[in-house]
């Protein structure tokens, strides 16, 4: 597996995807902050503490990030037909689905500290400081959410992954992705609406909502310091996982390689 | 004693209703080159796919170095190189690279097994140029050193010499040959270009709509395609009887459209004509005919009309 993983890192580093896109990441964190550090030379008032803990409410886009870094790891293996290499030397199936999602989780962990610790970092650089127990606030809101929204990032990612592995199309893939990841939520808020009589169903609507990965990510910052979430969040986004990989494996098993 | 290599039993593959390979019986022992011939769709590549993994079987037995269950077959195939059909890399990574990634993931040990391979296919000069601005020769020869790369017992060759120039055919041809004689690497290769194929083999199985047809050695081969006189008459009958009767011959074969294949005096042929004439068989035409690969083929599958 190490060798497996360590190949896809080869590949993964070699590629400009990888490059362009943390490019495109760090640019849009910078033009954030330069966009306050500008305001406030114009007399508005972000500090480090107003602006810093902004990054929390960014992390919903997060959740859609797999899409992104599954399809630059699993690189349209379908469309090259590459994954026949693979599979001819013997490299069992399961490794080469579970070491594609390994570097896709790992390389997604690494841009994202990479991007909010550079949003952080700007933020501290240009923005107005703030009273030191702010700052030191700021940082435990932001790591609370951080931990806390990961596993559902990486729900995510075998989700991505589950997709990209069973649909030849990485194009048609991201599509479905986004898909699953917006409309079940949707629907859930639309049908709770609807359901005007109080308790029983309307309730198990609005708690299986609230369970959705976007939405345990936009509620994180509302509850800091609540590891009873933290707990929930891990259990909700290791089941996404393991019900993905799972299914992931299984499907995977028994496809045809062209 | 030679080792069976990879052994198919009653192999079955159906690609929805159609089946694609049917009850597919073959034997590959150690040291063999095994040309695998059959028109489109007679269901070669889908039998080097199932054997690279590629593709499940319906239903049948597939012994690879011996081992039968999936997880055995899975080891066996590490000490396979594959190229099946039109080889395939990232576009974006130059030759080196692409091996480079491959030798990472497959755990060989030193980066210059990589080099070893370029050389090997002549693709040692390429230098950054990336994969998706090859030519197709020399993917061909870029798939090759993937095979090659891992120093396998047993090589897949899927049309492996298709869009080679005539040059590269030669090279292909003498590297294939050079493995087998030196480090005695089992082949089982597939090709349109049965004269290349000939070239080669060192036993056949022919294929047709899905069904293993015959397997024989190049030597039964090449027996069966011994050298005849050909002659074309215009009562066969007679002639047949007239070989017999004046020649003592039985070594003759009797075609349609009036063609007699005659196996003995080839070095003497006018007394064939003689006897032919004596009897007042009118004769059309003779030559002294070579049956080659390609023949035997047509005449298995049923005709040129079925090619």
């Amino acid at each position: 597996m190490l060798n497996y993983i360590r190949a896809e890192f080869y590949k993964v580093l070699h590629r400009k995807y990888l490059y362009a896109t943390q490019l495109v990441l760090l640019l849009c964190a910078g033009l954030l902050v330069a966009g306050w550090a500008f305001t406030n030379a114009n007399g508005n008032h972000v500090d480090f503490a107003t602006g810093g803990s902004l990054a929390v409410s960014l992390l919903g886009l997060g959740v859609y990030a797999p899409i992104v870094v599954g399809d630059m790891v699993f690189s349209d293996q379908y469309k090259f037909n590459t994954l026949k290499n693979e599979v001819s030397f013997g490299l069992p199936r399961a490794r080469i689905y579970l070491g594609k999602l390994a570097v896709a989780a790992v390389a997604g962990v690494v841009m994202l500290l990479l991007t909010v610790g550079f949003y952080e970092g700007l933020c501290w650089l240009l923005l107005e400081p703030s009273a030191p127990g702010d700052a030191g606030q700021v940082l435990t809101i932001v790591g609370y959410c951080l931990l806390a929204d990961l596993p559902q990032f990486l729900g995510m990612m075998a989700l991505t992954n589950l997709i990209y592995f069973l649909i030849r199309s990485n194009t048609m893939g991201a599509f479905l992705a986004v898909g699953i990841m917006a409309v079940p939520p949707m629907v859930l808020d639309i049908m709770s609406l609807l359901t005007t009589v109080e308790g029983g169903l309307r309730e198990a609507l609005l708690t299986l909502n609230s369970w959705m990965p976007q939405n345990m990510v936009a509620g994180a910052y509302k509850v800091v310091g609540d590891w009873g979430f933290m707990a929930k969040s891990w259990v909700l986004g290791l089941v996404w996982m393991g019900v993905c990989t799972a299914l992931g494996l299984w499907a995977f098993h028994k496809k045809e390689i062209n | 004693m030679t080792k069976p290599v990879l052994t198919l039993r009653g192999l079955t593959k159906y690609y929805g209703k159609t089946p694609a390979v049917r009850q597919v019986d073959l034997n590959l022992d150690q040291g063999q080159i095994y040309g695998l011939v059959g028109r489109n769709g007679a269901g070669k590549t889908t039998i080097i796919r199932m054997a690279a993994g590629q593709s499940h079987p319906d239903s049948g037995e597939m012994a690879l170095f011996g081992a039968r269950d999936p997880r055995g077959l899975e080891k066996a195939r590490r000490r396979t190189g594959a190229m099946v059909e039109i080889p395939s890399f990232y576009p974006y990574l130059s030759a080196r690279e692409n091996l480079e990634y491959y030798r990472l993931q497959r755990g060989i040990p030193g980066r210059e097994v990589v080099e070893e391979a370029l050389s090997q296919v002549g693709l040692a000069d390429t230098g950054k140029k990336r994969f998706k601005a090859f030519s197709l020769g020399m993917k061909q020869r870029l798939g090759l050193a993937l095979a090659l790369m891992n120093h396998p017992d047993f090589l897949l060759l899927d049309e492996p010499i298709n869009g080679l120039d005539p040059e590269g055919i030669v090279e292909f041809r003498s590297i294939l040959q050079a493995l087998n004689r030196e480090r005695g690497t089992t082949i089982l290769i597939s090709s349109h270009i049965l004269s290349e194929l000939s070239n080669v083999a060192t036993c056949y199985g022919f294929l047709d709509r899905g069904e293993m047809l015959e397997e024989i050695s190049a030597a039964a081969l090449h027996d069966k395609c011994r050298s005849c006189l050909e002659v074309t008459v215009d009562n066969p009958g007679l002639a047949a009887a007239a070989l017999e009767r004046e020649l003592q011959t039985r070594h003759f074969e009797v075609l349609p459209g009036g063609h007699i294949r005659v196996y003995d005096f080839l070095d003497q042929p006018q007394l064939v004509t003689g006897a032919l004439a004596r009897t007042g068989v009118a004769i059309l035409a003779a030559e002294h005919r070579t049956a080659n690969l390609e023949d035997y083929f047509l005449k298995l599958i049923g005709g040129e009309d079925r090619a």
